[in-house]
């Protein structure tokens, strides 16, 4: 089976195959536009993606070298993401699956990033812990099957990946901010700022607003003219990530004391940070589990992930996928999309 | 002209969401539903009805016609993806047609020859997009540029008893009141353009023409 996955929701504009259970392409276009403005404007990402796609699609499956009669399903983002941005990837997958005659498959993007571990080997073993930590999500996942997860927790304001944007705007260390915080953080010398987490309800959920806050007075209060010194921009970029990693370890490690699991798995953007996974990898030790990390080019948005997760649904007999339209919110697939066993 | 193959057209620049199999003026088939946000979800379903109920496969249609813009950009780009899509797996050439020329190519039998009108369409509570017309023979000539202008340009723009064509009324004007040409208009316009204005499916898009403007919060 060749699984053509498709992925437009936010600002990566994305083609991938996957013939018999292997990535054979996986061809990301990152816009660079919205660095000017610090954050994504979803009207350039609309046009964007546009522009991009065809292309994406034609390039990826030269390099996959396969042709698009051969391609037996197409696999596409439906939502959660920029609605303007998710339209295009999957109105597009639906003229070409009704062109080519093949089976259309809409995803759910944070199913998507849950199965960028499964492109691993091995993968994830059932049932599993997984983090999905991105610029626009931040789950704690409890995933028992191909066929049923359920949400343990989620943030309550912004995503872990929105407050590194944040921070990073606040000292000019450029977007997206991950990596530049992280790079900043490697040069600090006193490593002993702190900033606080929030206590919030809901006992596995995150808040990251506060932190980002917290971060701004203290900021205000040291620099008032906002010129910062290098090595101090280093201190608080390495107490900024420890207290936004260490958020996400503390609610992590707690699943893991209540809960049974088998393996630990992260994805999504902030998954491609160096103390995530470190801090990460010591718990699965301490728990003894397996701990499964993607590989970089599964940790973005891409559209090997969505591939992977049509294929698991393909597999697992699926037939009613639940999606009519494209979705912006996360709301809206508990609404829309019965399929999935939510307790 | 090939009139064995028929040329799909595709209309989503306003809230009309509506297609057409069109052989010729004789013989096309329409169908469109006026409802607003349908077109992300109801449109390809309208294509692939009117394909079987004409007995057609993509690959049977000579190409796809789009309706360009100006006009509402999300549902500008849901024509677009769709027809990338279809071209790119069918293997045929998309067209763009601009939609102010497809009103005023669909308005010509209410002109005289030789006379000036104009098309007059609403961007927002203060602006129209607006050009000016004239017809020659059994087509239009343009008699201007396409402009985007304040509602009280388009009095010193007109002429007393001008026929004008949209969704604006002015005093002294007649007004032939059409929001949006109909879809089969678009694939008529798209076949009588010659074969040499090809564009690459790539990088074709809509006729944005009005700018957006990012606002800088706090």
């Amino acid at each position: 089976m060749i699984i053509l996955g498709i992925e437009t929701s936010c600002d990566e504009t994305s083609a991938a195959v996957i013939a018999e259970g292997k990535v054979t392409a996986n061809l990301i276009y990152t816009q660079q536009m919205h660095a000017t403005y610090g954050g994504v404007i979803p009207e350039l990402s609309s046009r964007a993606h546009l522009l991009k796609i065809a292309p994406l699609v034609r390039t990826a499956l030269t390099k996959a070298r396969v042709e698009l009669k051969d391609v037996d399903v197409i696999a596409v983002t439906a939502g959660p993401g920029l609605i303007g941005s998710l339209i295009v990837g999957y109105t597009f997958a639906q003229g070409l699956a009704l062109s080519l005659g093949k089976r259309f498959v809409p995803v759910n993007h944070i199913e998507g990033h849950i199965y960028s571990g499964f492109l691993m080997n091995p993968p994830p073993e059932f049932p599993a812990l997984i983090l999905v930590v991105s610029g626009g999500h931040t789950l704690l996942l409890n995933v028992r099957s191909h066929s049923s997860y359920q949400i343990l927790g989620t943030t309550i304001d912004d995503a872990a990946g929105e407050a590194f944007d944040k921070v990073a705007k606040l000292m000019n260390l450029g977007y997206p901010g991950g990596p530049a915080i992280q790079k900043s953080s490697e040069n600090a010398v006193r490593k002993n700022l702190t900033f606080p987490i929030a206590d919030v309800k809901g006992e596995y959920n995150f808040s990251y607003s506060g932190l980002k806050t917290s971060v701004l007075r203290y900021i205000q209060k040291h620099f008032p003219d906002e010129v910062i010194p290098e090595q101090e921009q280093s201190e608080i970029a390495y107490g900024f990530q420890e207290s936004a990693v260490g958020a996400l370890i503390a609610k992590t490690k707690l699943a893991l004391k209540q809960g049974s699991y088998r393996s630990l798995s992260v994805a999504g953007g902030v998954a491609a940070n160096g103390r995530l996974r470190e801090r990460l990898n010591e718990l699965a030790e301490e728990y003894k589990l397996p701990f499964v990390v993607p590989a970089f080019e599964y940790c973005t948005d891409n559209g090997a992930m969505i591939a992977a997760r049509a294929a698991s649904l393909i597999q697992s007999g699926i037939k009613e996928f639940g999606i009519q339209e494209p979705f912006p919110s996360f709301k809206s697939v508990f609404a829309d999309a019965p399929l999935i066993k939510r307790s | 002209m090939n009139s064995e193959k028929p040329v799909l057209s595709i209309e989503t620049s306003s809230k009309l969401c509506g297609v057409s199999v069109y052989f010729d003026n004789q013989r096309y088939f329409s169908m469109h539903l006026l409802e607003d946000r349908s077109h992300a979800k109801k449109l390809v379903g309208l294509i692939e009805h009117s394909l079987t109920l004409q007995g057609l496969a993509p690959s049977d249609l000579r190409l796809v016609a789009v309706s360009g813009g100006p006009g509402s950009f999300t549902g500008l780009r849901i024509g677009f993806s769709v027809a990338k899509g279809l071209c790119l797996g069918a293997g045929i050439p998309l067209r763009r047609v601009n939609t102010i020329e497809a009103l005023a190519f669909e308005s010509l039998d209410f002109v005289f020859e030789n006379e000036f009108f104009s098309v007059v369409i609403k961007v927002n509570r203060n602006e129209v997009f607006f050009r000016k017309f004239q017809k020659k023979g059994n087509f239009y000539k343009f008699a201007g540029e396409l402009l985007t202008i304040a509602n009280s340009e388009v009095t010193k723009l007109t002429q007393i008893g001008e026929l004008i064509i949209g969704n604006f009324e002015v005093e002294g004007r007649r007004l032939l009141k059409k929001e949006f040409p109909s879809p089969h208009k678009i694939a008529e316009l798209a076949g009588l353009t010659n074969a040499e204005s090809e564009e690459d499916l790539d990088f074709l898009e809509p006729e944005y023409i009005k700018d957006f403007h990012i606002v800088r919060k706090n």
